[in-house]
């Protein structure tokens, strides 16, 4: 199989994942969740096959271009859900999950992105590449898990709040649960985000292109990015807050993530010019 | 004074910057005209926070070493049932037995126990990662190392564009030693798209040649405190020459290749005529106005303008194109039966060198080393805390355990379950 059907194939088990998931929920069909899983494993395992099959045909790093980089993320954040669902008790965020998972890929396989695999220009020929952008998206993914736990936190505590609380439901304890998986996940992710994204790019920045640091737009977002997180990581140990305020931050924090990935390539200019 | 301390030592401050340096932040990355980062505004803003973590972590670090070294015991049975993780249970069983169970159990996950003997009962003090706990300063030193580092680089940081066509030398000003362009050249891939440029650099030391070695970019020479990076190249179009062939109409066999330079002019052999090339641009383009332009210095629409005189006068006069030779044009004031093709351009092609000092740079990684060994000591290093007390109440021990941690809450309670469920085993 080449490359970009094994892309097709993973894409396919994602969707298909996400509808069994979706009848988990919504029918509470444990089952299907359980079948969901494997699917999503299935698809996360040719995905893997399709990046490394993308590194051999080009010859270099799996996150060049949007289409590569996108297809990485999807893959890093299946890849960090599956090892998170079962650790942290949160199959019901794997519902959404998979749907960002598809809106990733789906992205990816859009005509406006290119995917032809382009040789690398001077500036990337390097091996920080490989470090700096996959160990960053690496912590992006698992802020994209702890960003769905706060959101589910926000929609169990609205029901909560409602007293609407599904029969069965124990939403006390379920918004709590959501609100201390997302801490601890995105504790997971702040350390790779900032080993990824600042150490390593500063780095890198030093060895390509003679200073560590230019206030480049992709830079700053990343610094304002990083300081969106250490606002919610120090409102949440040194002022112990918890719940809605606590899970507003970690979604404007998710939301910078998102700016820095995407928005800063088609609305600032910068030396970022090529990722 | 001391109010001043207790300002620069709240969290509330800490969170009033994060918020304030956000929002300046976005501003500048929507605004590059100002140059925000660069301004003493921004630089006071990022010491006032610096000043801020250096007082937090100062006041912060010491208690919290007491608390390490110098534990207190004053909790209670009460107390205890009532933290977060918290278990409690009563088993006939030897006093000494259970507490030497618990002990063990707690060091087969890997807790240090400290014991205390008081009114009857035994009071156990473990601890597990204890290092942990100054993840956060050691994070918070390493970005003051990191912020020094920076104001270091600013201030004495040197940095200098080195422009040199091959041959040519150039003095590293600061640096006391000269380096060379030995030759400079773009490798391409077989699509046509750069692959690298080349630089091949002598350093010499007081004109003696001391090393040879080839830049790239991602790979700078770094020579006596002083780093070359492979920054940028271009041509000296100013100097170009064209290479022009010159075809008579009606005569095959009248084909002549002259060379001209760009603002002078070369007799066209058998003639009485001078051909000039007047102007020349590498990447031709007409602007709205209709004038020429050049669009880039890359050599990618290469188009001179060309003339030519006979005892000064103009008698022909057009643009000439190396790319589309068919898109040439030139108008004849008499007749000449001349075609013209621009057949090929010389131009010296440099290489520009970026030679920098930065001695800031050293304490950034150690900052950096510093801030990912706090932040990995604190988020996946965190402490764990599990306090003890046991007390012998109508012929059975009372077991009262707590766990303890800001930041895993969840394997305290299920290091809890073990020590429990493997305390229980213990029978008198």
């Amino acid at each position: 199989m080449t490359e970009p059907k094994m892309f097709l194939a993973a894409f396919i088990l994602y969707i298909l994942a996400a509808v069994l998931y979706l009848f988990f929920l919504l029918l509470k069909k444990e089952s299907a969740a359980r079948n969901g899983y494997v699917l999503a494993a299935a698809g996360a395992v040719l995905h893997t096959l399709a990046l490394i099959l993308r590194v051999f045909v080009s010859g270099h790093a799996p996150f060049t271009n949007m289409y590569e980089s996108l297809s990485f993320l999807a893959w890093a954040s299946i890849a960090a859900y599956l090892v998170l669902e079962r650790a942290f008790a949160i199959r019901k965020i794997g519902p959404f999950l998979l749907l960002l998972v598809i809106a990733l890929m789906a992205l990816a396989s859009s005509p406006l992105m290119p995917k032809e695999a382009a040789p690398l220009v001077p500036a990337l020929q390097s091996y920080w590449l490989w470090l700096h952008v996959s160990v960053t998206l690496i912590g992006e993914a698992f802020f994209a898990v702890g960003t769905l736990a706060s959101l589910l936190y926000l929609a169990a505590e609205r029901r909560e709040r409602k007293g609407t609380a599904r029969k069965g439901e124990k939403d006390e304890k379920a918004s709590a649960h959501y609100d201390a998986v997302s801490y601890r996940v995105i504790a997971i992710g702040f350390p790779l985000f900032t080993l990824g994204g600042l150490v390593f790019g500063m780095v890198w920045a030093y060895k390509a292109w003679g200073s560590y640091w230019s206030w480049d737009p992709k830079e700053v977002w990343t610094l304002i990015t990083w300081f969106i997180y250490g606002l919610y990581l120090h409102t949440r140990i040194v002022m112990g807050w918890k719940g809605r305020r606590s899970a507003l931050i970690a979604v404007i924090a998710f939301l910078a993530a998102l700016f820095t990935f995407f928005g800063v390539n088609y609305l600032l200019v910068g030396l970022h010019s090529y990722a | 004074m001391k109010s001043l301390i207790r300002l620069l030592s709240s969290v509330r401050l800490a969170i009033f910057l994060f918020i304030l340096v956000t929002a300046v932040s976005i501003l500048g990355t929507f605004l590059p005209g100002l140059n925000l980062y660069r301004t003493p505004w921004y630089l006071s803003l990022l010491l006032l926070f610096a000043l801020n973590i250096l007082v937090c972590t100062l006041t912060r670090s010491y208690p919290r070493l007491r608390r390490i070294l110098k534990p207190s015991w004053d909790w209670t049975s009460s107390g205890l049932t009532a933290a977060a993780a918290s278990q409690t249970f009563k088993q006939e069983a030897e006093l000494e037995g259970l507490v030497r169970a618990l002990r063990e159990a707690l060091a087969a996950r890997r807790y240090r126990t400290r014991e205390l003997k008081r009114d009857g009962a035994v009071l156990l003090l473990a601890r597990k990662r204890t290092l942990g706990g100054f993840g956060a300063d050691i994070v918070h030193l390493g970005l003051l190392v990191i912020l020094a580092g920076g104001i270091l680089s600013g201030v004495l940081g040197r940095k200098e564009d080195l422009v040199l066509s091959p041959g040519r030398i150039a003095d590293v000003p600061w640096a006391g030693f000269q380096v060379r362009l030995e030759d400079f050249k773009t490798d391409y891939y077989p699509s046509g798209n750069v692959r690298s440029w080349k630089s091949r650099l002598t350093v010499l030391k007081e004109g003696n040649p001391a090393l040879t070695r080839t830049i790239e970019v991602n790979r700078p020479l770094k020579y006596g405190g002083v780093n070359f990076y492979q920054s940028s190249y271009g041509w000296n179009w100013d100097e170009a020459s064209v290479i022009l062939r010159v075809r008579k109409n009606g005569d095959p066999a009248f084909a002549r290749e002259i060379e001209v330079r760009v603002g002078g002019e070369t007799e066209l052999p058998e003639t009485d005529l001078r051909i000039a090339a007047v102007r020349f641009v590498p990447d031709f383009v007409l602007d709205g106005a209709n004038e020429v332009r050049t669009r880039s210095n890359e050599p990618n629409n290469p188009a001179v303008q060309i003339e030519a005189r006979r005892t000064g006068r103009s008698i022909l006069s057009g643009w000439l194109f190396s790319k589309y030779p068919e898109y040439g044009r030139v108008r004849e004031a008499e007749a000449t039966g001349l075609a013209f093709e621009l057949r090929d351009v010389k131009a010296d092609q440099f290489s520009v060198l970026q030679a920098a000092s930065d001695p800031g740079a050293s304490w950034i990684w150690i900052g950096c080393a510093a801030v990912m060994a706090g932040l990995f000591l604190a988020f996946y290093r965190a402490p764990r805390e599990i306090r003890v007390i046991l007390e012998v109440k109508k012929g059975k021990v009372e077991t009262v355990l707590a766990g303890q941690s800001t930041k895993a809450v969840e394997a305290v309670r299920t290091d809890l379950d073990a020590v429990v469920s493997a305390a229980r085993r213990e029978r008198s």
